[in-house]
């Protein structure tokens, strides 16, 4: 597997206005992010996840330690913009991303300032609002969009830059069920199509599409592996704040009750399968 | 102190090519004392709503009641509701404006006219209500990560203590063990004070275990009300308003499809489903 971004001894620390410099955010981070993957960040708050995202993309430069970037050093003032290009960022709040007064403006706005050439540009937006399903509304004003179909164009306008790796920083968090299936859905298509995605998320159900999660707690990496693995170490994934799926939560109590429940139990068909058999046998 | 809304229309920049309207003849009522969960999809109108209550907002066309406080189109002054009605916005960046996240819990209760010793006090046990750690006190409530934010600003409105609790999405952002603090801490206080508490909220899950009374909006109307165990079990209506089942609604259906005789409908929580999937079990060990 090819490495796209690599963080070795990466620590940051904040400014603040009368303090001076904050405690370090994150400490001692080591991680190689491959090509194509999707991974999961998962953590309480404070754990330094959006801190990690914003030096993922050269927002925040590291205090001690380097990130590379698909070969370019963020550190290196002269790469920034391409560092930018390679990585987008979709955030929490869809309202605060919109600048243009039009779907079609929106989407062009990153691409005016890159100088992309016209012509390429209405390509572009064409294709990238094809891709996120928002075709037929390049004329409407994003205020008018639903929650689900203003993140969508949020990346629409990341997509248009063509970007190695996209990250969503709790992209899902103020939207209704409708709005945060159809961003997950976006997310799961550029993963299909050979895009990294970095997720960060408090949502157990959300991680589980992921291939690798990563928890952060305290602005270190505490663990990473596949969701399943996590979800099986009930104890530590409260010890970090998170919760586990309702069917891992719901065998637990039942293992706890002296029910003959499996422990590697994690999905929900599983345990509806092994509900039902116990409790037509007897 | 009752809410009672009549026939409520709210129409944005009315009279303009702008014009919006968020909510159409609106009827509810929420009992004093009752934990409300308004939930609908985006765009249905419950922050529009919610706004109302909390005096922000005038109807454009019909009334509210809060206790004796009536508002009207015209009504002039609805500061009176202040310190009754405290809202803990969707946005929680928009309502934090201090120097330090200290001095920001501590003005609502200095507004109140508290004297500077029990606005500390609240300070202190709202921070520990909301688990913001000690440290952050000092800090300006900008340089904090979105789910501390949050939490500043949660902090901020329970520090005034106020009569009705609103809260619009208050644990988007918060880590998941946080969430469920906070709204258990919610529904202590609620129980103590007999405070009323409006919950605007996006999590299914969220509103079957705390609410015990549900609005649903869809595009400015209040489409249905009532007991979680009746609108959660109602299945693909909820879908046609943008809403999906809790998940253990969700479990126990899959569940009902083979077993027979089925599980009650009703579960909503995990605990629920624990309990009745035991007693199912025992029953059958012991004939
Ligand atoms: N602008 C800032 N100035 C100073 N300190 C900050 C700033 N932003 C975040 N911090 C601090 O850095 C630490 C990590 O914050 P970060 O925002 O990365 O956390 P997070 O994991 O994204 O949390 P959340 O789940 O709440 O979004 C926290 O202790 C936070 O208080
Ligand atoms: N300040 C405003 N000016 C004009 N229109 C507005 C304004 N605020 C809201 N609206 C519109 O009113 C309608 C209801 O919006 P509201 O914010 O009440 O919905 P909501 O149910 O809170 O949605 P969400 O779940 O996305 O927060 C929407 O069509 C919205 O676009
Ligand atoms: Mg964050
Ligand atoms: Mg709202």
């Amino acid at each position: 597997m090819e490495p796209i971004i690599q963080l070795d001894g990466v620590g940051f620390r904040y400014e603040l206005p009368r303090e001076g410099k904050s405690d370090w955010s994150l400490r001692g981070i080591r991680l190689t992010v491959h090509r194509g993957e999707h991974l999961a960040v998962m953590g309480p708050n404070g754990s330094g996840k959006s801190t990690l995202a914003k030096l993922l993309n050269g927002l925040l430069i590291p205090s001690e330690g380097c990130i590379v970037v698909d070969g370019l050093d963020t550190r290196d003032g002269k790469t920034l913009p391409a560092v930018r290009r390679k990585v987008g960022m979709v955030f929490q709040n869809p309202d605060n991303q919109i600048v243009g007064t039009t779907v079609k403006d929106d989407v062009a706005f990153g691409m005016e300032n890159a100088g992309i050439p016209r012509k390429e540009m209405l390509e572009r937006i064409r294709e990238v609002l094809d891709r996120v399903g928002l075709n037929g509304l390049e004329a409407s004003s994003p205020h008018h969009l639903s929650g689900g179909q203003k993140q969508r164009l949020a990346i629409a306008g990341v997509l248009a830059m063509r970007p190695e790796v996209v990250v969503f920083d709790e992209a899902t968090s103020m939207l209704d069920p409708a709005g945060r299936k159809e961003v997950l859905q976006a997310m799961e298509e550029l993963h299909r199509t050979g895009t990294t995605v970095i997720h960060i998320t408090h949502s157990v159900r959300e991680a589980f599409c992921a291939e690798r999660v990563l928890i952060l707690e305290n602005g270190k990496i505490q663990w990473q592996g596949s969701p399943r693995e996590l979800f099986l170490q009930s104890e530590e994934v409260c010890r970090w704040s998170l919760e586990v799926p309702l069917a891992v939560e719901l065998k637990n109590r039942l293992r706890e009750r002296g029910l003959p429940v499996r422990q590697d139990i994690v999905g929900t068909e599983e345990l509806v399968e092994t509900i039902w058999t116990l409790l037509s046998r007897n | 102190m009752d809410i009672v809304i009549q026939k409520l229309t709210h129409v944005y920049m009315e009279g303009t090519p702008f014009e919006q309207r968020a909510l159409t003849g609106v009827d509810l009522r929420i009992p004093s004392g009752s934990f409300a969960a308004i939930i609908g999809a985006t765009g249905s109108g419950k922050s529009t709503l919610i706004q109302h209550i909390a005096g922000l907002l005038k109807p454009s066309r019909g009334w509210l009641r809060i206790g004796n406080i009536e508002i009207g189109p015209d009504t002039r002054d609805s500061s009176r509701l202040r310190g009754k009605v405290g809202v803990v916005f969707q946005y929680p960046e928009h309502q934090l404006f201090e120097e330090t996240v200290a001095k920001d819990i501590a003005f609502g209760p200095l507004n109140l006219g508290l004297s500077a010793l029990e606005a500390n006090r609240r300070v202190e046990r709202a921070m520990e209500w909301v688990g913001l750690p000690r440290e952050l006190a000092s800090r300006s409530p900008f340089h904090l990560s979105g789910g501390q934010m949050r939490r500043a600003a949660v902090a901020g409105v329970l520090a005034m203590e106020p009569d009705i609790l609103v809260l619009d999405e208050p644990t988007a952002g918060l880590d998941p063990v946080g969430r469920r603090q906070l709204l258990d801490r919610i529904a202590w206080l609620r129980r103590k004070r007999a405070m009323t508490v409006i919950l605007v909220s996006h999590s299914m899950e969220e509103a079957a275990r705390y609410a015990d009374r549900l609005y649903i909006l869809h595009r400015g109307r209040k489409v249905m009300e009532g007991l979680p165990a009746d609108l959660f079990t109602m299945g693909d209506r909820l879908a046609k308003w943008g809403l999906e089942e809790p998940e253990a609604v969700r479990l126990v259906r899959c569940l009902n499809e083979r077993l027979n005789p089925p599980l009650p409908e009703s579960l909503l929580t995990v605990e629920d489903l624990e309990e009745a999937i035991v007693a199912r079990w025992e029953e059958g060990k012991s004939p």
